[in-house]
């Protein structure tokens, strides 16, 4: 074990060389894995915080929260539905909206304030009440369209400003900055913004639902199911991957991480065989003076451990920085127990390359000290 | 040369691995490389290779397809400006169909069959009549063939496919075009009571005299409550492609310095291992040009390699693609990747070179490195 550190003291350059091509790959794991997370946080923010169980659509909405239509007057219905604590409702619509500066992108989520479905997170002022008016909560990422508490949106070809009362964080919508309104005032806006709805009458797109302690709540959407006919009843984690490329963004970054993981693997391998092959006659002459074959390995173990744990720092450090620079279209999130998965995944990795050379290690044989072939 | 080789013959386990290392490493880079433009076409294919010049959208509408929404009486103005030869309305209707029994989601276009914006080429099939589309044949692995019936939900509006057109998917769902007039037809039916049809875009030719994107700025200016576009510039400005190709540019070209330097890091240590032989053989009269070149020989050999086992990874890839998201090994692209790799890898292994050129042959006298 002093001998393994001793080494890695001396030959510091040989070892930074390994450190420093893990640092660059775990430097590409983590910057993929915050881009998939951040992708996967701005999509469905909505949705995940809501606090539901499950959230009824329309079949032929295709659980699209911007195409399920489902009358508001069937809401008492569903609330009824044995096994369902509360229900509340959802409607987007999807607009550009300016304060006084640019214009933006911005999804009006209306819902019933009190009930399941509203935003969890409120970070600063209040939640509208049931029957106020032209007032809403905004997602603090709108506060880089220059939105503070007090100000008012207006939605393109609205003349109806919306006062911004209070701020929720978690809450975005496919990526888009959300204002969450009373249900009543989105039916007015969207109303003006899209004339063409005015004929489908009062529409909601899904209702969100909290079940009974002791309810199921699969029993509990096949019952609501059952009950209208014309609803399809997913889990809010069904809900949330069949959003659109929500499901294949994530199984798209993990293949990608994946074979990043198989490239740390091998690199170690690699860096080790060769470490390995330069110092079969030391190996030989420890093994002659009494070293055993599980202290050597320990030995090498401890240094592909050390390798990438500093690779590891290396990357972590590096990712952050660049994390600093990076343009605001790439929507990268770093999250404190990703870091912790990849961190362990790659001293796995790490382990199982160093693991490679001790098949070598082993089959050196010690007489090869006095002068033979190692 | 003949070194080069016998090397890599004799220590065939650490070249297999680090040519692994970076077979791996260009299988991300051509993996990721297709992945981006196949999402991308497949996002605002219908926009980029769309057959009108320029796009003109209503200016508050930030470059959005689906929130732009224009009055129908300014395809009128947009003809009148200079440099536009044609205008024509363009509208579109994300939408929920049933195919072959199957919901799905369609992206409805209605477009003057004659006009800018036309789908043009059709590449199997004709152009379509009254209740008729043609789809982009992206869609043939969601049921949209020629022949089959899409209808349309909840209207039960029925539209029969009699023919494809290629690259002119949008939003990454299945696309079909139909005569305008028909679309607002549909359009109508989908929103029972509408006070008017808007267009979601004015399809513009330019006279071919004229730069697209002059047209363009010139509609911009002449017609209020618009804003013009040439093709490439309403693709890129798309919201949605700035992230998209931001995100895939960082992580290719952080894939890219990973490839450079591992090979880059490793052909050191491998000199540095090797500096006794290499002192050796330029005491016996090898010059420095002889070990740069077998040692240029090594690295062209394992990127080469690298290359070869990256092809077959992204080969063997394709066989779990589908037609509704095509990956494809594109030769092209290999070569492209495989030639930047290789420039640069070779420019990381001067610091090999500069390893050999500075080491004396008088060393070799007393054994020294």
């Amino acid at each position: 074990m002093r001998i393994a550190l001793a080494e890695m003291r001396r030959r510091q350059g040989r070892w930074a060389t390994i450190v420093g091509a893990v640092s660059f790959i775990v430097f590409l794991v983590l910057v993929l894995a915050a881009l998939a997370d951040g992708l996967f946080i701005g999509s469905t923010g909505a949705l995940r915080t809501g606090g539901s169980d499950a959230l009824v659509y329309s079949i032929d909405g295709r659980r699209s929260l911007v195409r399920s239509e489902l009358p508001i007057s069937q809401l008492s219905a569903v609330a009824a539905v044995d096994g369902i604590a509360d229900a509340g409702a959802l409607g987007v619509l999807l607009a550009t909206a300016a304060t006084a500066g640019d214009s933006f992108d911005i999804a009006v989520i209306g819902h019933l304030p009190g009930h399941v479905g509203e935003p969890g997170r409120l970070v600063a002022g209040r939640r509208p009440g049931p029957d106020e008016r032209l007032v809403g909560m905004a997602d603090v990422s709108l506060k880089t369209e220059g939105i503070d508490i007090g100000d008012s949106v207006t939605l393109t070809g609205s003349s109806q400003p919306v006062e911004v009362i209070g701020f929720v964080e978690d809450s975005q919508f496919l990526l888009a900055d959300t204002l969450w309104v009373p249900l009543t005032t989105w039916e007015r806006l969207r109303f003006e913004v899209r004339p063409e709805t005015v004929g489908l009458g009062s529409v909601v797109q899904a209702y969100p639902i909290l079940v009974d302690d002791r309810a199921d709540v699969a029993e509990v959407a096949s019952a609501v199911d059952a009950a209208f006919g014309t609803t399809e009843t997913v889990t809010t984690d069904e809900a949330i991957l069949s959003l659109p490329g929500v499901e294949q963004q994530a199984s798209t970054f993990t293949a990608i991480i994946g074979v990043s993981f198989l490239v740390v693997g091998v690199v170690i391998a690699l860096f080790f065989a060769l470490i390995t092959l330069e110092k079969r006659g030391q190996f030989a002459i420890l093994k002659a003076i009494g070293s055993s074959n599980p202290l050597l390995l320990t030995g090498v173990l401890v240094q592909a451990l050390i390798a990438t744990v500093a690779g590891y720092l290396g990357g972590f450090v590096l990712s952050r920085l660049v994390a600093l620079v990076l343009p605001a279209a790439v929507p990268v999130e770093f999250l404190p127990s990703t870091a912790r998965s990849l961190f362990l995944a790659t001293i796995g990795m790490g382990a199982a390359g160093a693991a490679f050379s001790f098949r070598r290690i082993i089959r050196i044989d010690p007489a090869s000290a006095l002068g033979g072939e190692a | 040369m003949f070194i080069a080789l016998r090397d890599i013959w004799r220590s065939r386990l650490r070249f297999g691995l680090l040519g692994g290392a970076v077979g791996l490493l260009i299988f991300l880079l051509l993996f990721l490389n297709t992945l981006s433009s196949t999402l991308l076409g497949f996002f605002v294919g219908a926009i980029e290779n769309n057959s009108a010049d320029v796009l003109v959208y209503e200016d508050t509408a930030r470059r959005n397809l689906q929130a732009s929404r224009l009055d129908p009486t300014l395809v009128a103005k947009v003809a009148e400006v200079p440099g536009v030869a044609a205008a024509a309305p363009i509208g579109e209707l994300t939408l929920t169909a049933d195919i072959g029994g199957n919901l799905t989601d369609l992206s409805l276009w209605g477009v003057d069959l004659n006009g800018p914006g036309r789908p043009q080429p059709v590449v199997k099939g004709r152009l379509p009549g009254p209740g008729e589309v043609v789809v982009d044949e992206s869609g043939v692995a969601e049921g949209f063939k020629i022949g089959e019936t899409i209808a349309l939900v909840p209207s039960g509006t029925e539209l029969e496919i009699v023919g494809y057109v290629r690259d002119r998917r949008y939003a990454v769902v299945a696309t079909a075009y139909l005569d305008f007039d028909h679309w607002v037809a549909v359009f109508k039916t989908e929103f029972p009571g509408t006070p008017f049809v808007p267009l979601s875009l004015i399809g513009v030719q330019a006279t071919p005299a004229d730069d697209a994107a002059a047209v363009a700025d010139r509609i911009t200016a002449a017609v209020d409550g618009v804003e013009g576009l040439d093709r490439k510039t309403a693709a890129s400005g798309t919201p949605g492609v700035d992230s998209i190709s931001q995100s895939f540019t960082l992580i290719i070209g952080i894939t890219f310095g990973i490839v450079v330097l591992v090979v880059g890091f490793f052909f050191l240590i491998l000199t540095v291992q090797k500096l006794r032989s290499f002192v050796a053989l330029r005491a016996i009269g090898a010059s420095t040009g002889y070990l740069a070149r077998s040692l240029i020989v090594q690295v062209v050999l394992l990127v080469l390699l690298g290359s070869l086992l990256a092809s077959a990874l992204l080969w063997v890839a394709t066989l779990g693609a589908t037609p509704a998201f095509p990956l494809s090994v594109d030769g092209g692209l290999v070569l492209t990747v495989t030639a930047a790799v290789l420039a640069f890898s070779v420019l990381a292994g001067m610091l090999s070179i500069r390893r050999i050129a500075r080491a004396d042959p008088a060393e070799a006298a007393h054994g020294g490195n």
